[in-house]
């Protein structure tokens, strides 16, 4: 009993002194970190570095839209080694929302954006014309399919029986279902595959993916995909880590550097709440300044 | 939204984008008084596109029994509940379309089909009076009717206003200018799924592997190459026709779709009130409750079931009627020779010819050398 007083006590203790709440013109520290960047939500180095807590908004100025936060508070951290950057997400989410593989299933996401170039703010919907902004965007169901191989029709209904798939193979008259065995010939059945949409790629390694926008309806994927990132569902809690170089090669990735104050933003999805695309929860209506010990 | 004028209603409304027509405007018309609900369409539709993975429970063209059946379930009573009851003043549409009655922030009214919604195609096929009696070991309830029932066709109505594109957040789905097919861009679409909640018709399907939006594509290989699309050249019981309309201004009446649609009107848009000016039109069943014809088919519905009783003294109109299942090109127009329908591709080249009336030879009962009587001589 004792000791469980004593921890919860610690706890309390820890986060009053780490973590403040943003308001209007706050700035989100990177902390300056030596060794590797921590790739995980559960590194320790996340406890001793303080965090920012965000107050989330439904997004409203673009159609589809939501009436209410589905998701309305979040917090973020950030570290950087001098060579790379990790932010942290957590938010509460009772639902844990990993599927894309039915009809009226969406999954839980966050993202988080910054302008591509330096000098520009841009509307932090989505960015404007010739004001392009950088979004690096996680999924749940991305993490389980890096986690567990794509998930797909089977893994939905497993008990689903079909004859077979054109020119796919079948093994005693059943058709052999993971479609990442499937010939190119075959794949040109799955239309999607076939014109290469990257959201229909069957053999994802990472759970982010890196896009650039200019403006609502212009969200384009990268060629180049430079961002890594790991998220776990934790006692109702989704806790992201997000990790990119501060510069790569990419000129369509946002240059970060140390001693200089950039922005950002970030968005947050409920999938179980019919959250998807620009139905969604967004920091409450301005950039935030992220500085770069 | 923009003001544009929709000639199914008779007035101007509500669409997100300006008014812009295509140079052609795909169509179809089905005659519901012809289908057997074989669902050689159906299975043509789905052997030819939608045999891949992720499309196990995609059905482009179904073909459901009304007033029961469904694909996805319940679709077009939950879209009419949803936007509550309209009126028709006369021919003039006095309600609010799905565009006009959308909620703030929302690009249409609609809803987004639940899995199970899809599981069981058609369910509630062939019946239609007796297992409804709105009690509790019902899947359904509601009123009892006396006793009728038709088979509805459906495909993607390729609509002049598609509610899909209006609600596709990305644009990646489009209406050709060159024919009126509308397409969703396998590669810019991210599975958002607003096409799905948005069209009243619940036509464009998620697909469960590639995690994209697919729908219809009106076989525009065949309809590029002046063929008529796979639903359309497989229909057994000779049903369906596809051309191309014009706008109700520029009418061409040897079009066979311009001549059913706007010169007889006896071809009627399916839900016209929802708004999305959908292209394609039913010639509607003869022997159902005409409220619930004019609920589905207009305030026309009354007039052309009472044309269609009386094809066979309409020389015209029957000369149009028969071109249907006659061949697989598209017949551009139409005239009569003679007791001869005769139809015509685009470079005026004859390419079918059907007689008004098929000759009848009469076979006595008994036959006189042998003395035998037929029993079954027809």
């Amino acid at each position: 009993m004792n000791i469980i007083k004593t921890l919860s006590l610690t706890a309390v203790f820890v986060l009053s002194v780490v973590s403040v709440s943003f308001a209007a013109g706050n700035v989100l520290t990177s902390k300056a970190i030596t060794g590797a960047i921590p790739s995980s939500p559960a590194d320790k180095v996340w406890e001793t570095t303080a965090s920012v807590e965000m107050d989330l908004l439904p997004q409203i100025v673009a159609v589809p839209s939501i009436g209410t936060a589905t998701i309305s508070k979040a917090r973020v951290w950030s570290v950087n080694n001098g060579t790379e950057i990790a932010f942290k997400l957590e938010w509460f989410d009772s639902t844990r929302d990993e599927a894309l593989n039915m009809p009226d299933k969406y999954s839980d996401a966050c993202a988080i954006q910054f302008p591509l170039k330096d000098s520009d703010k841009p509307n932090l919907a989505m960015g404007e014309k010739d004001k392009p902004v950088y979004i690096v965007h996680w999924k749940a169901a991305w993490e389980k399919d890096t986690a567990m191989g794509y998930q797909d029709v089977e893994h939905a209904y497993p008990n689903y029986n079909v004859d077979g798939y054109p020119l796919v193979k079948t093994v005693e008259n059943k058709a052999v279902y993971p479609v990442n065995s499937f010939s190119d010939e075959a794949k040109a059945f799955m239309a999607g595959i076939a014109a290469k949409n990257p959201v229909s790629n069957t053999d994802r390694r990472v759970p982010v993916e890196e896009l650039n926008a200019e403006g609502f309806g212009t969200l384009t994927s990268q060629s180049s995909q430079d961002a890594n990132g790991k998220g776990i569902w934790d006692y109702a809690y989704w806790k992201v880590v997000i990790t990119r170089k501060l510069m790569t090669d990419d000129t369509a990735d946002t240059v970060l550097s140390k001693e200089r104050t950039s922005i950002i933003s970030f968005a947050v999805w409920d999938g179980s709440k019919g959250n998807i695309g620009a139905r969604k929860n967004i920091y409450e209506g301005e950039w935030l300044n992220l500085k770069i010990e | 939204m923009a003001k544009v004028k929709n000639w199914q209603l008779g007035r101007e409304m509500d669409f997100p984008y300006p008014e812009h027509r295509p140079k052609k405007q795909i169509a179809y018309v089905f005659d519901t008084n012809k289908c057997i609900a074989c669902q050689t369409c159906t299975m043509a539709c789905k052997t030819t596109w939608t045999v891949g993975k992720g499309q196990e429970y995609v059905f482009w063209n179904n073909v459901e029994s009304k007033p029961w059946g469904y694909y996805p379930l319940g679709w077009d009573v939950k879209v009419l509940e949803l936007l509550g009851q309209q009126k028709w003043d006369g021919d003039k549409y006095a309600g609010k379309t799905i565009f006009e009655a959308a909620p703030k922030g929302e690009p249409a009214l609609g809803y987004a089909p639940e899995d199970l919604d899809y599981a069981s195609p058609n369910l509630g096929e062939d019946e239609c009076k007796d297992v409804i009696k709105g009690t509790e070991d019902h899947y359904i309830k509601g009123p009892v009717h006396s006793n009728w029932g038709f088979y509805l066709a459906r495909i993607c109505n390729h609509c002049t206003y598609p509610a899909c594109v209006a609600a596709c957040p990305r644009k990646a789905i489009y209406k050709r200018d060159e024919d009126g097919i509308v397409l969703v861009d396998q590669s810019r679409c991210r599975g958002y799924r607003e096409c799905v909640k948005a069209c009243p018709y619940k036509k464009p399907y998620y697909n469960n592997t590639t995690r994209v939006s697919e729908k219809c594509i009106a076989c525009y290989p065949k309809v590029e190459n002046s063929e008529m699309p796979q639903c359309v050249t497989t229909c057994i019981g000779k049903i369906r026709l596809q051309g191309f309309k014009s706008h109700p201004d520029k009418i061409r009446k040897n079009n066979p779709m311009d001549y059913l649609i706007h010169v007889r009107k006896i071809a009627l848009p399916l839900y016209a009130q929802l708004g999305t000016e959908p292209n394609v039109y039913y010639i509607p069943p003869m022997h159902v409750d005409p409220k619930y014809l004019k609920q589905m088919f207009g305030p026309g519905a009354e007039k052309a079931v009472q044309m269609y009783r009386n094809a066979g003294q309409d020389k015209e109109l029957l000369a149009a009627l028969l071109l249907f299942g006659s061949t697989e090109k598209r017949i551009e127009a139409f005239k009569i020779k003679g007791e001869m329908t005769v139809g015509y591709d685009k470079d005026g080249k004859e390419i079918v010819s059907v007689p008004l009336t098929e000759p009848a030879i009469v076979r006595p009962a008994k036959v006189e050398q042998s003395g035998a009587y037929l029993y079954n001589n027809t």
